[in-house]
Parts: structure tokens; C-alpha cells; sequence
């Protein structure tokens, strides 16, 4: 196993009290996997891909209890001196907005040696020389010019491209994508994925891609987590879930996105009402308000994360399968 | 389109070109055209950086020397000048364009003395209050903000009471004046840059503080830095010229532009020339730091690089 994170839990502190942004998070990533998180906006995606990275902002954020096993190591156990060691080298992370995740005042190739020079301790030739070939690898044309380059000179896609090429220059183990795709109009994306799928089987770098396009996700990733107001509510193979989601969500979330293979006509089902409050979260299931499916028990106890199916696991208290919604 | 192409050309000049390159380097003659600011401020400043070094080749006159029979003469273009001095006399005998020359020494020496004393102070602090934040930027901005409510004036005059009036304390002076300009843009400056995408990128591409400070902090200040420089040389000058006027400036008889800007001010309406030449001095000066200030910035921000 490649990455484990265990009863993860990461807090913020809000003027309004305490808001548990990720709770009690546990998944599993094999070596080579790639393995997509969803969920809307404010459901934990992304604090939890900080939290791996143990970068949550302080002193508002806090991972207050659980583990994050990289390697057999647990990387909240590490100084900050071994963190900074494993951060760019064992795991990169590209974010979701390209345009500003590079420095506008210094060329790309300042910025693609920086983590070279650090992890690989090349020297500034033998890091061009990278830097040139991991351009050249992302498909940038012309790469021996372009490197000389500034951002400026770049559109959205191609600063993407570039990104993934500076994440993957120390051939990281794990790369995780923060909505790398989201900022980008939909042929680029196509681009990018198609890209990363690529590099996937040439770096065998094991992938988290956090996104909201489900879509995405299916034609990209080999496993899901599905994440609601800081919890897995849902954990399988995509196959699994897109064909057979086993909690309310899940299946909500399905039934609001238009398919190719459903009639035109078909309508789209919203959820509706809103996530739950993180400061005073619901006492049971945190979908309850929200829920067709609701039980008694969902007021009063959460539902544990249960294997259901081999390597499908829900958080429901109900089988939406027998149960009538 | 123009922008474009020279967006590319710039780029090319910055690097080492390829063999086979499309693009080529130009002469000197194409990168003035494209920045003439950097050259018209660098020629005005070398043109006076000329006289003040090499004054004694200029003018067999001392600065000090009074020639007291030869009082009051004006500038040689007037009906009562002589081509003996061209700019005429002070009150003392002493030739002007001479105490010009060695003027611009000690003039250039104080104020650009000043301008670096103080950017090193204010570009430090400034970025520790930027970037560490906490207790660090109470204490320094709270300091910043006892700075500004002290009158430059009143702090020299203090020194002076307290160590005398000499070229050193001028300095310091001027130095402790103009930290805080420094401080307050900059820690507004880095503060902001701290917050940007690409600092948390580098954070997890495993970049120490350091390395933050020194690959993304301090490229992105260089141009509010030299953008305050040149203003402050500008001041610094001025400030100078207001301290000698109050005879807390260059001491006498060390010519200095501000101090030969107050001595003239007496006789302000029978010798007009004693307040206008260095005062034309000073304004050609502060004029060529800033060509040159905005050359530089032109020529070093990529974000108008393309434009420039």
C-alpha cells in the first residue's frame, strides 16, 4: 500500500466556533492506482489533499488526530525538515488555476530547476537539460526556446502543461491534482487528461485526482472517493460507483448530470437544499436533511463506512438497492 | 502585434541562443530604441558623475578658495561676467561652477549614501514583517508608523544637538528618515506575494523559506524598490538642501548643492544665479535618476518587458 490515510481529521478555527472541514477520513491508495475524490465545493476535497501534504494553513487549520502512512511512514510523525523532503520528490501537487500558480517574474526554466537542484542536487546544466526533456515530454513545441521563456508567453493549457512537467521532473511516487482541469475551457481539458493518462503509464506515479466533474473522474481514474461535508460517504472502483452507487448521494449526484446514454428527454434530478454547517453538523448521517431515503436511525447515529460489496464501501444505514426513495 | 514581437525578441536577448535559433540578438543600437528612458537617465548621471570625479581636471579653482576682490560676479553670458568664471562668484570670491563640481561629490555621496543606507534597513524589515508576520510585523510597523509621525527636521536636529553637525550624521540622519518609506510599501508588497498560488506551489515542491524568499520574494520587489530609490534620491537631495538651509547640513565650507542653494537664498534678488544653478543641478539630477529608475524597471519587470 502505497499511501493510507487513517480517521484523518483536520479542523479549522472559524469566528463561529469549530468547523471540522475533514472528518474522520480513511482510504487506501495502491502503487500505480489513480484514485478520484469528489464532491461539491466545501466537502473536504481539498483540505484533505493538504493535509497529506501537511501544508493546512496555520494557525487557523489543524490536523487533530489520525494518520497519514506514505511508505510505511507517518508523515504527521515527520519534522518539517523531513516533510520539505518528501514534499515535490516523494509527492507533487499541481493545483487548479494555472495562471497563477506560476511566478510571472521568473522564466519557466528558473522555476522547473528549482525542485531539482533541491531533490536531485543537479547542477543548473544538467536541470535545464531536464527541464527542456520534461517539456518536451508534456508536449510543449519548440521546448528549448519556450523554457527561456516567462508565464506571460503561455496560454492556460500550456502553463498547465508546464505544471505537471515541474510535478513530475523528480518522478514523485504520488501526484495529486488538485482540479487541475477546472480553469481550463473543455478541449483543454480534454488535453490534459488525455496527457496525464499518458504519463501515468510512463512514470507509473500513483494519482489523487480531487475534482467535481464526475466525468473526469470515470474516464481517468481507476478507483472514487465520494466526499460529503468532510466525510468518504462512498468508496469503490468506478465501475462501482457509476453503475451501481449504493448511497443517496451518490446517486444524486448521478441523476443531476446530463448522460449520452440516457434520452435526450430524461430529466435532470437536482438535490435539494444545501450541505450541511461544519460548525453545528447534523448529529447522524450528514445527508440526512437532504435525504429521500432518511431513516430514524440517520437523525440519531452516523453511519460508519461499510464494505457492502469487495472493495465497495458506503456510509448509509439504508440499501438504497431494496429500500423505494 | 509590435508588442508581441518584441516580447519574443527581448526573451531571445536574455538567453543564450541556440544554434539554429529563428530568433537573433540586435545591436545596441535596436535595445535603445526600445528603452531609451535607461539610456537618456544612464548618459545624464555619467555626464554628472564625470564633473564630480573629475573636477579638479575641469576647474583650476578650489572650491574653498575666497577671492574676495572678485565678490559677487555673475556668470560669464552676463554683460558684467568674465569668462574667468563661468558661472560667476559667490559672496566669499569663491567660483560657483568649481563648487559645483566638487559639490556634486558630496551631494551624490549623501544622498545616494542614504538612499542605499535606508533601502537595506526598509527592504529587510519590511520583508520580515511581510513574510513572518506576528509579533515581528507588530513590532516593526508600529515602528514604521512612530517613524512617519517624526519630522525628518526635528530628528536631524536633534542629532546634530546631540553629536554635532558633521557628513556622517548627515547621513545617518537621512538614513533613519527613509527606512520607513521602504518598509511600509514593501511589507505591503510581499505580504501580498505571500499569499499568491505559486508561493504554495513551491511550498510543495519542498522549498524552504529561503528559497521562497529568494527565488519568488525577491524578484517580484525589485521593481517597487528602484521605483522608491529613485524617489528617494530625489528627496534625499532635497531633504539635504532643507537641512543646510537650517545649517544642519553639509558643514561648511564643504560645497554641497543644498548648502550653496541656502547660501545664495540671501542674495536671492541681486544674484539670482547663486540659487538657480544648483538648484538647476539638483532638478537635472533627480530628472536623470528617474529616467534611469524607470528604464531599469522597464527593462527588468517582465510584466511590461513586452511593452517597454
Amino acid at each position: 500500500m502505497l499511501l493510507s490515510v487513517e480517521h484523518l481529521t483536520t479542523e479549522f478555527a472559524t469566528n463561529r466556533g469549530v468547523a471540522k472541514a475533514v472528518d474522520d477520513v480513511s482510504f487506501e491508495l495502491r502503487e500505480g492506482e489513480a484514485l478520484g475524490v469528489v464532491g461539491e465545493s466545501g466537502s473536504g476535497k481539498s483540505v484533505t489533499a493538504l493535509s497529506i501534504m501537511r501544508l493546512v494553513a496555520r494557525p487557523a487549520g489543524r490536523i487533530t488526530s489520525g494518520c497519514v502512512r506514505f511508505n510505511d511512514e507517518n508523515l504527521l510523525d515527520l519534522s518539517e525538515d523531513e516533510m520539505r523532503r518528501v514534499r515535490g520528490k516523494q509527492i507533487a501537487m499541481i493545483f487548479q488555476d494555472p495562471m497563477s500558480s506560476l511566478n510571472p517574474v521568473l522564466s519557466i526554466e528558473r522555476q522547473m530547476t528549482e525542485s531539482l537542484e533541491l531533490h536531485e542536487g543537479m547542477t543548473r546544466r544538467q536541470a535545464r537539460r531536464r527541464a527542456i526533456e520534461m517539456l518536451e515530454l508534456v508536449g510543449i513545441p519548440d521546448a528549448p526556446n519556450r523554457v527561456d521563456d516567462h508565464p506571460y508567453q503561455f496560454s492556460g493549457g500550456m502553463r498547465q502543461r508546464v505544471m505537471i512537467a515541474i510535478a513530475l521532473s523528480c518522478s514523485p511516487r504520488l501526484l495529486i491534482a488538485d482540479e487541475p482541469t477546472t480553469a481550463l475551457d473543455v478541449t483543454i481539458q480534454a488535453q490534459i487528461t488525455d496527457l496525464v493518462q499518458r504519463l501515468r503509464s510512463e512514470f507509473t506515479t500513483s494519482i489523487i485526482w480531487i475534482s467535481h466533474d464526475l466525468g473526469v473522474v470515470a474516464g481517468l481514474c481507476d478507483r472514487a472517493l465520494v466526499m460529503y461535508a468532510g466525510q468518504v460517504i462512498e468508496d469503490g472502483t468506478v465501475d462501482d460507483i457509476f453503475a451501481d452507487p449504493r448511497h443517496p448521494y451518490t446517486l444524486g449526484l448521478l441523476r443531476s448530470i446530463p448522460r449520452l446514454d440516457r434520452p435526450v428527454t430524461a430529466e435532470l434530478v437536482p438535490i435539494d437544499g444545501s450541505p450541511p454547517d461544519l460548525v453545528s453538523p447534523p448529529v447522524g448521517c450528514p445527508f440526512q436533511p437532504r435525504c429521500a431515503y432518511s431513516v430514524a436511525r440517520s437523525l440519531e447515529e452516523r453511519p460508519p463506512l461499510q464494505e457492502v460489496l469487495t472493495g465497495h464501501k458506503v456510509a448509509c444505514w439504508v440499501d438504497i438497492t431494496k429500500a423505494a426513495g | 502585434m509590435a508588442a508581441l514581437t518584441d516580447a519574443g525578441i527581448v526573451g531571445a536577448d536574455r538567453s543564450p541562443t541556440p544554434i539554429g535559433s529563428v530568433r537573433h540578438r540586435r545591436g545596441a543600437a535596436a535595445r535603445l530604441r526600445r528603452n531609451p528612458r535607461l539610456y537618456a537617465g544612464a548618459l545624464i548621471l555619467a555626464i554628472i558623475c564625470v564633473g564630480a570625479i573629475g573636477a579638479p581636471l575641469l576647474t583650476h579653482y578650489s572650491p574653498t578658495g575666497q577671492e574676495l576682490v572678485n565678490r559677487l560676479r555673475p556668470p560669464a553670458w552676463n554683460d558684467r561676467g568674465s569668462w574667468a568664471h563661468v558661472l560667476g562668484t559667490d559672496t566669499f570670491g569663491r567660483d560657483v561652477f568649481s563648487r559645483l563640481l566638487f559639490g556634486a561629490r558630496y551631494s551624490l555621496l549623501v544622498a545616494c549614501g542614504a538612499v542605499i543606507g535606508s533601502g537595506i534597513i526598509g527592504v529587510v524589515l519590511g520583508a520580515i514583517a511581510g513574510y513572518a508576520g506576528g509579533w515581528a510585523e507588530t513590532i516593526i510597523m508600529r515602528a514604521v508608523d512612530a517613524q512617519q509621525a517624526l519630522s525628518a527636521i526635528l530628528l536631524a536636529l536633534m542629532v546634530a544637538a546631540l553629536f554635532g553637525n558633521s557628513l556622517l550624521n548627515l547621513l545617518l540622519v537621512l538614513a533613519v528618515t527613509g527606512w520607513s518609506t521602504y518598509t511600509r510599501i514593501l511589507f505591503g508588497v510581499v505580504r501580498s506575494i505571500r499569499g499568491q498560488e505559486y508561493v504554495s506551489a513551491a511550498i510543495c515542491l519542498g522549498a524552504r523559506p529561503t528559497d521562497i524568499v529568494v527565488h519568488h520574494v525577491l524578484p517580484n520587489i525589485i521593481s517597487p524598490v528602484i521605483v522608491i530609490s529613485t524617489l528617494q534620491v530625489g528627496r534625499m537631495l532635497l531633504l539635504e538642501a532643507g537641512l543646510s538651509f537650517l545649517g544642519l547640513g553639509v558643514p561648511e565650507p564643504l560645497p554641497a548643492w543644498g548648502t550653496m542653494l541656502s547660501d545664495g537664498y540671501r542674495n536671492i534678488f541681486t544674484a539670482s544665479y547663486l540659487t538657480t544653478i544648483p538648484g538647476i543641478a539638483i532638478t537635472i539630477t533627480v530628472f536623470g535618476v528617474n529616467l534611469l529608475g524607470d528604464g531599469l524597471r522597464r527593462a527588468l519587470d517582465p510584466h511590461v518587458r513586452g511593452t517597454a
